[in-house]
């Protein structure tokens, strides 16, 4: 037996008698393989779980900040109306196999919804949820968390980083699970497994399948004083180029987004109008009425919109939070359906800047 | 509104909007007897179409004369005017003619065209103003309940205008356009479905008709580089919401 919070290794068999008990316990959403896609869903056995996956569709992010939540219910009593907040269960659960990119997402997108301003429904979702991260070792060809550092393996990134944002820590290797343990709670989850001291050869393992991994990455983006770049070329031709010729408004890419908090508050009467029920739903800046006012909305280009979205992430965010909105998940560009690149649109204005 | 008093006019299209609202009528009255039909054939034998109504429903396309007649006149006895589904709201299946010259239309379908007096398939907002859009194929419950609760409740209703993808999204699927390369028009098609098609695997084929400022041409050309010969890109944009301006400009780059 290991001491508490030192690494231990698990052998898979032991993880699963493990994680197999704990589904008695836990509710465990874990990515699936639906239709060849991944998709964080519950689990009713371990063999479901998508170990190699590369990226979900939706971010584990967003299993947290729900696309429809339930806020309050107006009730009519004689004539007045009564107000019945909703909250979320309080039943524990666990988020299995989230990838380091997507442990920052949660990070990023907490410091909206828990930061200075404190969103009761989120953080009543956070709070049941258990988090087990995963170091990635198969990421896709839209995928640069490396030129964030936001993985694919585990490492501190604005001071920020998995110690924070999960509970376990896993990296897969030859002789089972390399695992690190950052809270009480994800100690907890281990009692009654028997943990073994990593060997050497492990330590130099997850060294060489991090080497290995980071090769594999084909998409980049240079990082440097990107913020500011961008924030000099906000009229740059290619916002209305990419904007009018093949963005569809469709919003994909911010449903998709691990960072995106945007919502919308509907109020939807019952027939009987004895009862209305408030929903927040995701919005989208992509939508062409997301920033409509009275007379008028002042993004109502497909450039502007465009423009707003690619450089929220990666220009505003930092002077809005002190950190890029985007982790390189590649969730955006994997999911435009006319395949819109903001890895392409930084590099084109980078390019022009060079040339000037 | 106490009791608004409602009248239905139907023109050119299937009926199913209209049996969607007998549907809803039936819970509607048993609830709380709110509204009144004062017309509407499929609904009561009673009343007259002279009104003066609260609230005018028009279902299906002017595709006569005198159909342009009854609903200028009818706009001047309604407070509020609203077109009930894709047909009344942007051209819908009847529009599908619009590409086909009127006479080959009428000789196709008719052994004898001396009593036929058809003329283009029209939305109704090309002939009177509307105040508000319920789209659907049938008529979308979710636009249909805001729509008179927001009446009833004297606010002003929320329409969904957003395109499928949102909700496809806020469900959590796999987009079929860019996983599978399936021929989706979610993208350029107005919500409120559910992304009823995309949920079960299925394409979305647009019955809403477009989103407001839809990017038809973008979507096209995603279309023509998957592979889709022209003809088939043009009947993707013309089957629902032929005459809209927005999928006018998707069907025109392959016309």
């Amino acid at each position: 037996m290991v001491e508490p919070f030192a690494p231990g290794i698990l052998s898979k068999e032991a993880l699963d008698a493990r994680l197999d008990a704990l589904l008695k316990e836990y509710e465990i959403v874990a990515p699936v393989n639906r239709r060849g896609q991944a998709h964080f869903s519950k689990i009713i056995e371990i063999s479901e779980i998508e170990w190699g996956y590369s990226s979900s569709v939706i971010p584990p992010s967003k299993v947290i900040y729900q696309a429809e939540q339930l806020l309050m219910r107006f009730v009519n009593q004689d004539g007045s109306y009564l107000v019945v907040e909703q909250h979320p269960p309080s039943r524990q659960r666990i988020l299995l196999g989230v990838h380091p990119c997507d442990i920052h997402g949660i990070l990023v997108l907490e410091r909206t919804l828990v930061g200075r301003w404190q969103d009761s429904w989120y953080a009543g979702e956070r709070k049941r949820s258990l988090i087990i991260g995963l170091n990635c070792q198969n990421p896709g060809p839209d995928c640069f968390c490396s030129s964030f550092g936001t993985g694919p393996f585990y490492a501190p990134w604005m001071g920020q980083g998995p110690p924070e944002g999960c509970d376990l820590f896993m990296t897969e290797l030859m002789s089972g699970y390399l695992i690190e343990t950052f809270t009480e709670a994800g100690r907890r989850l281990l009692e009654g497994s028997e943990l073994t001291k990593p060997t050497d050869s492990d330590l130099v393992e997850k060294d060489e399948r991090h080497k290995k991994t980071l090769d594999q990455f084909t998409k980049h983006l240079n990082t440097d004083g990107l913020d500011a770049l961008l924030n000099r070329h906000l009229e740059h031709p290619v916002w209305e180029r990419v904007g009018e010729d093949r963005c569809l408004s469709c919003t994909n890419c911010t449903m998709v987004c691990p960072t995106c908090y945007c919502y919308d508050i509907v109020d939807r009467a019952q027939l009987d109008l004895k009862t209305i029920l408030r929903w927040r739903r995701w919005d989208s800046c992509q939508d062409q009425h997301f920033a409509e006012v009275h007379f008028g909305n002042f993004r109502p280009s497909r450039k502007a919109r465009l423009r707003q979205f690619v450089c929220h992430k990666l220009s505003y965010w930092m002077e809005q939070y002190g950190c890029y909105g985007c982790v390189g998940c590649g969730r955006c560009i994997h999911w435009c359906p006319t395949g819109i690149d903001l890895t392409e649109i930084a590099a084109e204005i980078r390019r022009e800047e060079i040339r000037l | 509104m106490e009791r608004p008093r409602i009248g239905i006019f139907k023109y050119s299209c299937c009926a199913g909007c209209q049996f969607q609202l007998i549907y809803f009528q039936e819970h509607l009255l048993e609830t709380f007897g709110a509204v009144d039909i004062v017309y509407g054939r499929m609904e009561t034998s009673a009343g007259s179409e002279e009104g003066p109504f609260d609230v005018v429903l028009i279902e299906g396309a002017i595709t006569e004369s005198k159909q342009a007649d009854q609903l200028k006149a009818v706009r001047g006895r309604s407070k509020y005017l609203v077109p009930i589904g894709s047909c009344a709201v942007n051209g819908g299946i009847p529009a599908i003619k619009n590409l086909t010259p009127e006479l080959e239309v009428e000789q196709r379908v008719y052994s004898r065209i001396e009593p036929i007096h058809s003329v283009r398939a029209h939305p109704a907002d090309e002939y009177v103003r509307v105040d508000a859009y319920l789209r659907g194929c049938p008529v979308g419950e979710t636009d249909l309940i805001e729509l008179v609760t927001a009446l009833l409740l004297g606010t002003r209703p929320r329409m969904i205008d957003y395109c499928v993808c949102v909700e496809c999204k806020r469900r959590g699927n796999t987009c079929i356009l860019v996983a599978e390369g399936a021929p989706c028009m979610g993208p350029v098609t107005n919500a409120g479905c559910g992304a009823l098609c995309p949920s079960n695997h299925r394409s979305c084929y647009a019955c809403w008709g477009p989103m407001p400022g839809a990017n038809a041409p973008a979507l096209a050309r995603k279309f023509e580089a998957m592979g889709m010969p022209p003809d088939e890109i043009v009947r993707r944009f013309t089957e629902f919401g032929c005459p809209t301006l927005e999928f006018r400009k998707g069907a025109e780059l392959y016309e």
